[in-house]
């Protein structure tokens, strides 16, 4: 089982007719002038690939992370379905943000390979205030 | 013929359908039109996944007596498309003699191909910092966010 591709995105939408994934907004980077933040609408997306003698059904854990702190957990249900191709969407509605550092989303395969997509948080300087 | 009785035939033998059918020279290209028209949208969405596969059975029985005979097989074929459920249907699908339809067969493979899967995850911060989860498409997840903080 291998990894096609993994991201983390605001949005994403699958087209009924065709079945295609689009993603929007890509995120690269969360930018803060403090903390706590809370991030409203987040996505992770993950493609995964097997092998067809590999199994078709497989549960592992999501494990969200800002740096070494695990901010959230849950169970994952990989259902290839009869497919060789696999797609995770997990929407966060509403994930909040205490600290600055990298945000990993992250997951494994049953053949011990780690899937990965880090987001870094940074803070930045706040903007100026408006004078009255 | 009971599960027939509970479509309106006006809303299957739209004239848009029609016009699909009649005019359409790929089964591709019927398939695509069909699958974004009113009509097979009503099928599907009036009908459960095996009703639909029993009445596409039911409908085989005999040759096509009419133009309306090949339109009704196509919308309830492209009905069963967008059934979320439908590779639970296909070996009962493929059983079906869909040869004397002229585009049967290719529309049954073109539904019935493997697509993506998509597990989908659903979870929502709530003021009392516990989330609910929701497994929308075809599974459900468990899930939590732990805040703030978090764990090692």
């Amino acid at each position: 089982m291998i990894l096609q591709f993994a991201v983390v995105a605001q949005s994403v939408a699958i087209d009924r007719f065709t079945n295609r994934l689009s993603i929007f907004n890509v995120c690269e980077r969360i930018e803060a002038p403090q903390f706590p933040i809370f991030v409203a609408e987040l996505v992770f997306v993950a493609v995964v690939r097997r092998e067809p003698n590999e199994p078709a059904v497989y549960d592992t854990i999501l494990n969200i992370r800002l740096g070494q702190t695990v901010i959230g957990q849950a169970n994952l249900h990989i259902d290839f379905e009869g497919s060789l191709n696999n797609r995770q969407v997990a929407n966060f509605q509403g994930l909040p943000i205490v600290t600055a550092g990298e945000l990993q989303f992250g997951f494994d395969l049953p053949n011990g390979v780690q899937v990965n997509a880090t987001v870094p948080v940074v803070q930045v300087p706040a903007p100026p205030q408006a004078r009255a | 013929m009971e599960i027939r009785g509970s479509l309106q035939s006006e809303f299957v033998e739209t004239p848009s359908a029609k016009e699909a059918v009649l005019f359409s020279n790929t089964a591709s290209f019927l398939l695509d039109r069909l699958r974004k028209d009113s009509s097979a949208a009503y099928v599907a969405h009036k009908l459960k996944t095996d009703e639909i596969v029993e009445l596409v059975k039911d409908r085989i029985k005999a040759p096509p007596a009419s133009p309306l005979d090949l339109l009704w097989l196509y919308v309830l074929l492209a009905a069963l498309s967008l059934k979320d459920d439908l590779q639970q249907f296909k070996d009962r699908i493929n059983s079906n003699d869909l040869s004397q339809f002229q585009w049967g067969d290719e529309i049954r493979k073109y539904i019935l191909e493997d697509k993506t899967t998509t597990n989908f995850l659903d979870t929502r911060y709530t003021e009392i910092r516990k989330n609910s989860q929701t497994g929308t498409a075809n599974r459900v997840t468990t899930g939590r966010v732990l805040v703030p903080g978090g764990s090692r």
